[in-house]
């Protein structure tokens, strides 16, 4: 086949492939826990704001993913305060900064001097041009994850289930439900580098929820999560590739299309 | 002796509209408590005083001679059924862990002990077969009987429930009232109820809250006190009730 032989022969493609197990570890992981607490737009927030810090960065010639990793964390932070304070305006404070964080994004990447090939590559991700580095950079972001995760798995959990006893039994609530967003946020950092900003909410979210379809625990959820995951990201990186296509995008289709026939065979079937 | 629960001159109200004022009310341990009142009268309020979840405006709560935030394991809580996600993918024993959760339990996940603990809590509320089903699975009944567990499984001395028995049949109401009874052997129960029905047999203290909250014996209770709390003839309420 055309895609193996080019993936021996292309580093740029050995990087992507790399770069989507790192992005479907991720994702199953946090994307369980987005779906399963039901945070599917404050995660929208915390990623279009991670286009304001893309753009600051870029005009003051810092590692944009840097840039992205600050601005999606301080979001995450801000708005995590924001819905634990005001309940029941929240989302629409959401929303204000949802469109202040891409604005900033827009123009700070506007002024910047010289021609702006990378803000489409932010918006809509592009897998073929990650490199050695920024592998380098996901990898330690995975890893960060999954430690974390590891720690905090059944205090997540359990504030997604029931706040209210978990306050009871003296749970830190409120510094866990940050801190479940600052991985949001770091996660939407790995994704926004293959698919994109615009798309990311879609993969973050997608294998989670054909997973919590079929399944009812939570491990099983994840480790299914990170298989599908896998599934479109390579299918989606190989389709692209073959019929030249853009490779997020084509990701993106591939988990839609799997999503609503997953959710079809349910209804169906049921 | 220190009072199970012990409230004094305790006001509360959500911005400004006062939700309970002048608030005393105490009790022993072993003690059986029917709260009950129209919707909107602050027996939730009352309820999550009780717990920490609000603190009181004036006046004090103590439970066990604490302050509510810092008594966290010495109460359990079965909540309000509708503000359970009924879909969660949990699996039964899993919800009984949860209640013995910490602040510092992160790793390793389960202890044997803890897992232990959480078998014979189920077994306590006669369910011990569903320990590894999906929570969404269950019925009505057979989920209350979990939120119970979770609640007992810390081995709490006083259990709160909020309405415990509005989703299930009255057979199974009865089954439930059967398993408080047993557990207030050990333990000083609250219960917000909307209906002295079977229970009233098993309490020995009745709180009417409206606005106000005034204590009673069951006996004593009659249609003044029911009218007065409900601010309205309730001979409907009291004819269901039997008292």
């Amino acid at each position: 086949m055309d895609f193996i032989e080019a993936l021996l022969r292309h580093n740029f493609l050995q990087n992507a492939l790399f770069a989507g197990v790192l992005a479907s570890i991720a994702c199953g992981i946090t994307g369980t826990f987005v779906v399963i607490k039901r945070i599917t737009f404050i995660s929208g927030g915390i990623a279009h704001t991670a286009l304001g810090g893309i753009g600051i960065a870029y005009y003051f010639g810092v590692d944009p993913i840097i840039g992205a990793s600050l601005s999606a964390l301080f979001a995450a932070i801000i708005l995590g305060i924001v819905t634990i304070k005001m309940n029941e305006q929240s989302d629409t404070v959401i929303g204000a900064l949802w469109a202040i964080g891409m604005a900033v994004g827009v123009i700070f990447i506007s002024i910047t001097p010289g021609y702006n090939v990378n803000l489409m590559s932010y918006l809509f991700g592009n897998i073929l041009m990650v490199s050695g580095n920024d592998l380098y950079i996901l990898f330690i972001l995975d890893i960060a994850i999954i430690i974390v995760v590891m720690f905090f798995f059944r205090q997540f959990i359990s504030i997604s289930f029931d706040e209210d006893y978990s306050k009871l039994r003296g749970l830190w609530v409120n510094t866990v439900y940050i801190l479940l967003l600052c991985l949001i946020a770091l996660t939407i950092v790995i994704l926004i580098r293959i698919v994109g900003l615009i798309l990311v909410i879609a993969l973050l979210t997608l294998p989670a929820a054909i997973s919590r379809i079929y399944l009812n625990r939570i491990v099983m959820i994840i480790i299914f999560s990170i298989i599908m995951g896998l599934l479109f990201t390579v299918s989606g990186l190989v389709l692209s590739y073959n019929s030249n296509l853009p490779a997020g995008a084509t990701i993106i289709v591939i988990a839609g299309f799997f999503y609503l026939f997953a959710l079809t065979f349910k209804k169906v079937f049921n | 002796m220190v009072k199970a629960v012990d409230i004094k001159d305790m006001a509360f109200s959500y911005e400004k509209n006062p939700v309970l004022e002048n608030v005393n009310l105490s009790l022993d341990e072993n003690d059986f408590l029917a709260v009950i009142g129209p919707n909107g009268g602050g027996k939730t309020t009352l309820v999550k005083l009780i717990l920490g979840f609000l603190k009181p405006l004036r006046g004090s709560v103590k439970i066990f001679g604490k302050l509510p935030e810092d008594a966290g394991p010495i109460a359990g809580y079965v909540p309000q059924f509708v503000q359970i996600d009924n879909n969660f993918p949990i699996t039964v024993i899993d919800v009984v862990l949860g209640g013995l959760l910490r602040p510092l339990s992160l790793f390793p996940w389960n202890k044997r002990q803890s897992v232990e603990k959480a078998r014979s809590a189920l077994k306590s509320v006669g369910i011990e077969e569903l320990a590894k089903k999906p929570f969404g699975n269950l019925s009505g009944g057979q989920k209350q009987r979990v939120l119970i567990a979770r609640a007992v499984v810390s081995e709490p001395k006083i259990l709160v429930l909020d309405e415990p028995t509005t989703s299930v049949d009255s057979f199974i109401e009865k089954d439930i009232y059967e398993l408080l009874r047993r557990l207030n052997r050990s333990l000083t129960i609250i219960l917000v109820t909307h209906d002295l029905g079977f229970i009233s047999k098993y309490i020995n203290r009745v709180a009417c809250v409206n606005r106000h909250v005034n204590v009673h014996e069951p006996s004593d209770i009659d249609n003044n006190i029911i009218e007065e709390t409900y601010n309205s003839p309730m001979n409907l309420l009291l004819h269901h009730c039997r008292l």
